[in-house]
């Protein structure tokens, strides 16, 4: 049971809406500034979380892509001789509409297969091999929009190496 | 280092891993642009830490280093890469585990040590922080693992000097991911709490227990497998893979070229399918354009579902889930009222920890749930919020690491003079809250030492400004948070491997894996036999490291005495065994590096390999199968995974590790098939020895019959093989006999002509010449045993029998030399001089100097 007193402090202590009494303004405005701060991260947190799942799935869509690529380029000659180019071409044709809409979610397909090795040994896992060209891409990577490499490529080397009376 | 070296730096936590590492700084340390900086990517917010970002947003750098042709140093995946590139000279990996020797690490075009190693690793983490923080970076605390002994701690720090980075603290492993953990859990309470801490790696797991008690960490107890990972597991399902697909020719030789690039490609896919199987119940592997180890195309579209996945895992998951257990059992040594229950959180560390089995296994055994808090990332980030308590160095500031009780802050610090400031006692100190509430002054005594006490802490944490002011003017300043319940941390090195002592009946352990440094231990022993040299050996796991020895016992000891056996080991790693006979007075004390471990050289490696495999191809059969089914998978397994090490070149301390672990699991293998038939297979083998070593002596005189006897050797031994696996005492005895028989032939080839008489059967003369060849063995032997005993061992009782022994057997070759072997009963008296005395001089100069044995009490 409160006394009359107590009643009246507790009255008091709601009127001033959170403030504690004998805080000064500037204290209230640093209090009000962290509880800013608090929120902010509180909605990076959740953005970074949403784009963390994006680049997630785009990861996996963009090893889809790849091995629907891989089987263009294998099957497609052997499809057409069985009169099924039709059907190669509509693989090909989905390949092609996956890979616009990764790029228009922000991803770039690391696929650097021609390329010479010092140019994108940054953004790939060497398998095997020796020389200075990327011969092929085992798995494709994927690079974010705002320079993130989400996933290196995985690719094979080989080529002709120059030598050194070459250089 | 001077001031002027620290400048305005920054402290970061560094997390340099056996795989990996990575670098992070305090969520509040004062870093220009900090917003933009997240925004951008390059600082990515984990626990209240910041991990810092290369330039394509990774956290995570290889830990790999290679040097090019003009010893540029290149750190990281390009580093790393070169390990797959067969025309170049590999990089230096892995070399954390070899931090506590010198071994040199072949590093691309140059030969460096592993502390060199870490220091490119740790410049290029630094070099990387000031990038992106643009403040200097020039102080750090680096993650170590628990089991790391001093040596290896040191060699971390010096490679953090060599790195221009002054090491505040080593930190263990697992205190940094609690440290994470708790801040991940910001707003609950932070009282006191017991934590599982698992980390299963790409190639280690660890499991510890740490005690959280509102100001400390208390490492409690750690148990693991320092070479079991997540690389593992990727190999599983290449297995899994080959036995689904039994149209192809999966016989991976990664001795062949195309095979290794096979094996690489293929791991790849099965790392895939174990991170969609840690996601969802199945995954595809679909693969075309590889060619089988035929040369045939392959064309993969093979399922995998979790459950099988999780089958083939489950073992080894359940060895870790017990690792766990055995940890939780020992910290319950240090707190009786310790037990599953009681933990207040399993903590999950490392990549692998992801697979959902470990999270079921672990929650299935000890009824809670584990937590997962970027697992990849979370140690840096415990160091990194570890740098509060970091003494904060700027131009003319030195803060102490803040401490709040109660309520109320401490900070403790030091005005710096230079630059213009001659004299501290000049400045006045000033601390300001950050809400302005309060505000306090002090002026610094002649050596610039100041306090603040008593600094309100309104809330969970409180800012604070220091600054130092000069006629009113701020010279510096310097930002603090103050948080409730934290304190300096402590030490929790813990031991990697069980300390034991050989007795007669087996090891005895006298400290266990996990047992926190320093340890002291009593044990009493009681001798089991006779004789003047008391030899206690000291293990290391199963590796012998050394012995104590009691000289100088009276022979006549009798059986049963009590020897009291102390050992303490040091935090400095040093082990100190002395061993009592107190009803004799005599004693023995030895003084015992633990861990002096390096890795061999390739070449020695692959000579060892060459010889465990021989010794295992000569064991494997003679084993009892009980010990063969135990042992013999886990040999052969050992052997396998030695030749890949060896084929890759790069973890040299994981291949000696486990060539000494393969080693003394062949060396200690019970011959069980023929145990009971005379004499051992030991002393057939001992004959054996015997005859290839007078062949070799034959070989200068007569390389043709040499060449002749040698050709029977393996038929020899096969047929005494054959005889002891048959367990025939008959054969077995006829196969004992003809080595026997070769050994007579060759020495009647050796003796010098006209001394032998040949004759069908041993003659007089002959066997006087083989009797004086015994003794003169046996004087060989007995100088060469005595040879071997250390010069603080030669007690006079001990050289008193060598003498005893010498004039005994001149005694009989003078004897020996008195029969004459023409007459009748030459060949009795012989007989019975070799029988009499030569057979027991002999067997006692076998047990030379005499070993006393012992059991526990």
């Amino acid at each position: 049971m409160t006394t009359p007193a107590e009643r009246v402090f507790a009255i008091d202590e709601r009127e001033r809406g959170g403030a504690p009494p004998g805080r000064s303004a500037y204290g209230v405005t640093w209090a009000a500034l962290r509880a800013r701060y608090a929120a902010e991260d509180r909605l990076r947190d959740a953005l970074s979380e949403t784009e963390r799942r994006d680049k997630e799935l785009v990861r996996e869509l963009v090893v889809v892509l790849h091995k629907l690529r891989e089987f263009v380029a294998a099957s497609g000659p052997s499809m057409a001789a069985a009169g099924l180019s039709a059907d190669a071409e509509l693989v090909g044709a989905l390949a092609d509409r996956l890979a616009g809409a990764i790029a228009r979610r922000g991803g770039t397909v690391i696929d650097p297969v021609g390329l010479p090795y010092a140019d994108v040994a940054d953004l790939v896992d060497v398998l095997d091999g020796d020389g200075p060209w990327v011969t092929k891409t085992e798995r494709a990577g994927l690079r974010w929009t705002d320079g993130e490499v989400v996933c290196r490529a995985q690719v094979l080397l080989g080529g002709e190496r120059e030598t050194e009376g070459d250089e | 280092m001077s001031s002027e070296d620290i400048g305005t730096g920054i402290v970061v936590g560094i997390d340099l891993g056996t795989t990996n590492s990575c670098v992070a700084v305090s969520a509040d340390a004062a870093i220009p642009d900090k917003a933009e900086k997240i925004a951008a990517g390059r600082l990515r917010p984990v626990s209240g830490a910041l991990v810092i970002t290369d330039r394509y947003r990774s956290p995570l750098t290889p830990s790999a280093v290679w040097i090019d042709r003009d010893g540029t140093p290149v750190v990281g995946a390009r580093a790393k890469n070169k390990a797959r590139q067969s025309g170049e000279p590999p990089p230096a990996m892995f070399f954390k585990r070899d931090m506590s020797g010198s071994q040199p690490l072949r590093a691309g075009h140059a030969t460096i040590t592993p502390t060199e190693a870490s220091a490119h690793v740790l410049r290029y983490l630094r070099d990387l922080a000031e990038s992106v923080l643009d403040v200097p970076v020039r102080r750090a605390i680096i993650t170590v693992p628990a089991f790391f002994e001093v040596g290896a701690k040191n060699a971390t720090t010096q490679a953090g000097t060599e790195a221009g980075l002054e090491v505040v603290e080593t930190l263990i492993e697992p205190e940094a991911a609690a440290q994470a953990y708790l801040a991940s859990r910001a707003g609950e309470p932070a009282g006191e709490g017991v934590f599982l801490v698992y980390d299963l790696g790409g190639g280690t797991f660890d499991a510890s227990v740490v005690e959280w008690n509102s100001e400390t960490f208390d490492h409690l107890s750690f148990d693991g497998d320092r070479f079991l990972g997540g690389y593992d597991f990727d190999q599983a399902i290449v297995g899994l893979l080959a036995d689904k697909t039994p149209g192809y020719n999966l016989n991976i030789d990664v001795s062949v070229p195309e095979h290794r690039a096979l094996l690489g490609a293929l791991l790849a896919e099965a790392e895939d399918v174990k991170i969609e199987l840690s996601r969802s119940p199945a995954a595809d592997l679909v693969k075309q354009n590889l060619l089988d180890c035929d040369g045939e195309p392959m064309i993969l579209t093979v399922p995998f579902e979790r459950a099988e996945f999780e089958a083939l895992i489950a073992r080894r998951i359940e060895g870790t889930v017990d690792s766990c257990a055995s940890a939780l059992e020992k910290a319950a040594r240090r707190r009786p009222d310790l037990s599953a229950e009681s933990l207040d959180g399993i903590v999950l560390v490392g990549g692998s920890s992801r697979i959902p089995l470990v999270s079921e296994a672990l929650a299935k055994r000890f009824g809670k749930q584990p937590e997962l808090v970027d697992p990849d990332l979370c140690v840096a980030a415990g160091a990194a919020l570890r740098t509060a308590f970091v003494d904060r160095r700027t131009t003319h500031l030195t803060l102490g690491p803040p401490v709040v009780l109660d309520g109320r802050g401490e900070i403790n610090g030091r005005v710096l003079t230079g630059g213009g400031l001659a004299d501290a006692t000049s400045a006045v100190v000033v601390l300001r809250s950050d809400d302005g509430e309060y505000t306090a002054r002090v002026r610094p005594d002649a050596g610039g030492g100041f306090r603040f006490a008593d600094i309100p802490v309104t809330e969970d944490e409180t800012g604070v400004t220091v600054s130092v002011e000069v006629d009113g003017r701020t010279v510096d300043s310097h930002a603090e948070t103050l948080r409730a319940g934290l304190d300096q941390p402590r030490g929790g090195a813990v031991l990697a491997n069980p300390i034991s002592v050989k007795v007669r009946s087996g090891l005895r352990t006298v400290a266990e894996e996990g047992d926190p440094v320093p340890h002291h231990v009593e044990i009493g022993l009681r001798t089991v036999n006779q004789g003047v040299l008391l030899p206690v050996p000291v293990y290391e796991g199963s590796i012998p490291i050394g012995e104590v020895v009691v000289s100088d016992l009276p022979a006549d000891t009798p059986v049963g005495t009590r020897v009291a056996l102390s050992v303490t080991i040091g935090s400095d790693w040093v082990i100190d065994v002395h061993a009592r006979v107190p009803t004799v007075g005599r004693e023995g004390r030895a003084t015992l590096n633990l861990r002096s471990f390096e890795s061999d050289s390739w070449d020695r490696l692959k000579d060892r390999l060459d010889s465990v495999r021989a010794s295992w191809a000569e064991k494997r059969n003679l084993v009892d199968p009980e010990t063969r089914i135990t042992h013999g998978p886990r040999i052969e397994k050992l052997i396998v995974e030695l030749e890949g090490l060896l084929e890759q070149r790069l973890d040299a301390a994981q291949a000696t590790y486990r060539m000494t672990v393969v080693e003394h699991l062949i060396e200690g293998l019970a011959l069980g098939a023929g145990a009971h038939l005379t004499p051992s297979f030991a002393e057939f083998e001992a004959k054996m020895a015997d005859l290839e070593q007078l062949l070799d002596q034959l070989a200068s005189r007569d390389a043709q019959r040499a060449a002749e006897f040698r050709a029977e050797l393996p038929a020899l031994r096969a047929t005494g093989t054959a005889a002891y696996r048959a367990e025939s005492q008959l054969d077995w005895s006829k196969a004992v006999e003809q080595v026997e028989g070769r050994i007579y032939a060759v020495w009647n080839l050796l003796v010098p002509p006209g001394v032998l008489v040949p004759s069908e059967g041993p003659s007089a003369a002959t066997l006087r010449v083989q009797v004086l060849a015994e003794i003169a063995r046996g004087r060989d032997q007995l100088r060469d045993r005595m040879a071997g005993v250390p010069a603080a061992q030669r007690t006079r009782a001990l050289d008193d029998l060598y003498q005893s022994l010498l004039t005994e057997a001149d005694a009989a070759h003078a004897d020996v030399h008195r029969i004459d072997v023409n007459a009748p009963d030459a060949t009795r008296a012989l007989r019975r001089v070799l029988d009499e005395r030569v057979a027991p001089w002999l067997a006692r100069v076998e047990t030379f100097p005499p070993i006393v044995d012992v059991d526990p009490e």
